[in-house]
């Protein structure tokens, strides 16, 4: 009686536990196929990309006209930055592909120079013609490849989660497919010579890379870099200041240095190798309630610009968050804003002590005797290049960085458009349009 | 019985209207009588924020100075509209509102009362200062949304981290936007498959504390205790042996930075 009971509930127990099963199962796998169809549409659109993007390299060699060449250079530019936006929604991040994305942001961005911001729609140059043929003959091979591994996904049902799973485990030696396509594809782009260019699309490149050439000074060893930080910070010596040389991955060689201050506790700063500049500066204190206002915490910071030898006397920029204020800097001479030679200062609200440093651009911009170039156009003859739309409220003179990261001599003119702010930057030299911001906060 | 009931409500909706007509002029005039400006003492500049400013962008709206949202946040619509004010009002530009320009402030918007155009902005119990305004970084503009994705992702990779390591985590986010090797935008970055453990296994979507999104504000304005990083791995738990090839930079509480 007892016994059959038992049976009875086991049997239950097991049947209801079985359907539950199934049913997990069938639920994680269709979860499994949505991911990996996810993978399977990015794969796909990236070949396709791939296949058109040469079609519109090969056009534009093909036509002498600017305007037909513009066209196709305008579609390889759109192309390749989609290509690349693809490859970022493929599981790719844990293997080396680093050759083929820069492959890809390099005719994109020759692309853009030569379509988007030639100068005089002039038709390609031979110079050019060479480039853009070599990013042909380049991109026709690595779409052969992609072509060839997607027919082997279609034909052979192969899926990337497997291909994601032998990324994982890189213990093991993997013969994954589809990995070792991508494998093989970037080991081609890395044997191949750079590319060479015009300087636009080098200065494109370089954007954002440091020069240490430009850094005033001599190399600084550990000790040189922790002496600099106790100047900087004001303390007699460097007890218990400790410098680390940072290792050899950083845009210009450098020291993180750590030093206690008496009253605030750690303090953090990275110091260049050459010079012994201090370009980091980070102090993070706990913020008490705010018992001076930003207008009071500006004066500080301009105050202790000047107290550390820094120039720099306009501010440009505030804001505030969690009871610290922040200003960006930049020196003013005879009227003219040198923005390549920024500073931002962090005020603590409470005290008003400077909690913060970012001093990275004037290390590497400031130069003593700058010679601001003479003006060729007058404030009135560059106004007309701003829209008639635009109401102006101010005009400054400004050097800024343009982005290939030359240094230009401009109008800058503040005005507002539909309640909005817009900062627009009119070449004094030539009239050009060197830049427009829209101003948030 | 019906009666008495229908007796009771007739009551009950005369003593209400009755209540309703008595109390409203009073609500109204003890506004007026009792509403003082929440001025403070402290001089306003462009990138202010608190109820104050919201004083302030409430008056000069109130005389057609300013069109914007009464946010509380002083930004380049208010900042336009105080010197428009100054220069009408033959004062020193300056976009400044010191002791000067508030009292001539105060005089010329004379009858402003937040409470009586019922603008519920303008109460002190809502005094907080709306959601974080936008940030640039390096140029470009990043929404207040993309800042939050990044407060998450600090949050979620790195809790229980040194102060700096946050920031450094938010660095190599920001770092990544200009490189050729990641997307150009702050969600691709964030979400590309296997890119970070913390979007992988969700914990993402944990509520990041203040701490996360103090560290995303100051990278934001260009502190990077990472020295330009656009990797960093956990020794302890990384299972790729690529991501121990790259060069290395330095080391911040559990993680490793590398190039």
């Amino acid at each position: 009686m007892f016994s059959r009971i038992t049976s009875f509930v086991v049997v239950l127990a097991l049947v209801v536990a079985g359907f539950w099963g199934y049913r997990e199962h069938r639920e994680k796998q269709a979860l499994l196929v949505k991911a990996e169809n996810q993978y399977q549409r990015a794969f796909h659109t990236l070949s396709d990309n791939m296949n058109l993007l040469q079609d519109e390299l090969g056009k534009s060699l093909a036509v002498n006209s600017k305007l037909q060449a513009t066209n196709s250079l305008t579609e390889v530019w759109r192309l390749s930055a989609q290509a690349r936006s693809d490859v970022g929604e493929l599981p790719l991040s844990l293997m080396p592909f680093n050759n083929t994305m820069n492959f890809l942001n390099d005719v994109s961005n020759f692309s853009y120079q030569v379509a988007v911001h030639n100068e005089g729609n002039k038709p390609l140059t031979d110079d050019q013609w060479n480039t853009l043929n070599q990013m042909y003959t380049r991109s026709k091979n690595l779409e052969k490849q992609l072509s060839a591994l997607q027919s082997a996904v279609i034909s052979k049902n192969l899926r990337w989660m497997d291909a994601e799973l032998a990324l994982a485990q890189t213990d093991k030696k993997t013969d994954n497919v589809i990995v070792d396509g991508f494998k093989s594809m970037e080991k081609q782009v890395k044997s191949e010579k750079p590319l060479t260019f015009g300087p636009t699309v080098t200065g494109l490149r370089t954007r954002n890379a440091t020069d240490e050439n430009k850094l005033t000074g001599n190399p600084v060893d550990a000790d040189g870099a922790a002496q600099a930080a106790a100047n900087f910070l004001g303390l007699p010596n460097t007890q218990g200041v400790v410098a680390q040389k940072n290792g050899s991955g950083t845009p210009y060689s450098s020291y993180s240095v750590t030093a206690k201050l008496p009253q605030d506790g750690q303090v953090y700063l990275t110091v260049t190798a050459k010079g012994g500049h201090i370009t980091n500066y980070m102090d993070n204190r706990a913020v008490g309630d705010p018992r001076i206002d930003l207008d009071q915490a500006g004066t500080k910071a301009l105050a202790y610009l000047k107290s550390k030898g820094i120039t720099g006397n306009t501010i440009i920029r505030t804001d505030q968050y969690d009871n610290v204020g922040v200003f960006e800097i930049v020196p003013s001479t005879n009227g003219v804003l040198i923005y390549p030679e920024r500073t931002t200062v962090k005020v603590a609200l409470d005290t008003g002590s400077v909690v913060g440093l970012v001093a990275q651009d004037y290390a590497f911009n400031q130069s003593p005797n700058r010679r601001i170039p003479a003006a060729k156009l007058t404030e009135a003859q560059a106004r007309k290049f701003v829209s008639p739309k635009v109401s102006i409220q101010e005009t400054n003179r400004a050097i800024i960085q343009d982005e290939l990261n030359r240094e230009q001599f401009c109008y800058e003119f503040v005005g507002i458009m539909d309640n909005d702010t817009y900062k627009i930057y009119i070449s004094a030299v030539d009239g050009k349009e060197v830049g427009v911001e829209k101003l948030k906060m | 019985m019906r009666k008495k009931w229908r007796l009771l409500a007739a009551a009950v909706t005369v003593a209400t209207a009755m209540a309703c007509v008595a109390i409203e002029p009073n609500l109204e005039r003890s506004g007026a009588n009792t509403y003082q400006s929440a001025f403070t003492t402290r001089t306003l500049v462009k990138g202010s924020t608190g109820t104050d400013v919201r004083e302030l962008q409430g008056r000069l709206k109130y005389i057609g100075y300013y069109k914007g949202k009464i946010d509380g946040a002083f930004g380049w619509g208010t900042y336009w509209a105080v010197r428009n004010f100054q220069y009408k009002f033959g004062m020193k530009i300056d976009g400044k509102v010191g002791p000067a320009t508030r009292t001539k402030l105060v005089a010329a918007s004379r009858g402003y009362n937040p409470y009586a155009q019922g603008r519920a902005a303008a109460s002190k119990h809502t005094a907080s200062v709306s959601s974080t305004p936008t940030a640039s970084y390096g140029g470009r503009n990043v929404s207040a949304n993309d800042m939050k994705l990044i407060s998450n992702a600090v949050y979620g990779e790195s809790r229980g981290e040194p102060y700096v390591g946050q920031v450094a985590i938010a660095a190599v986010i920001l770092n990544r936007l200009e490189n050729p090797n990641f997307p150009h935008n702050i969600p691709g970055i964030i979400f590309q498959p296997g890119a970070f453990t913390a979007v992988a296994d969700g914990q993402i979507w944990l509520s990041p504390n203040a701490t996360a999104k103090k560290a995303v504000n100051d990278a934001m304005r260009g502190w990077d205790p990472s020295s330009g990083a656009i990797y960093y791995f956990n020794p302890a738990t990384a299972t790729s042996k690529w991501i121990w090839s790259r060069p290395q930079i330095k080391r911040i509480g559990r993680h490793i930075f590398c190039r």
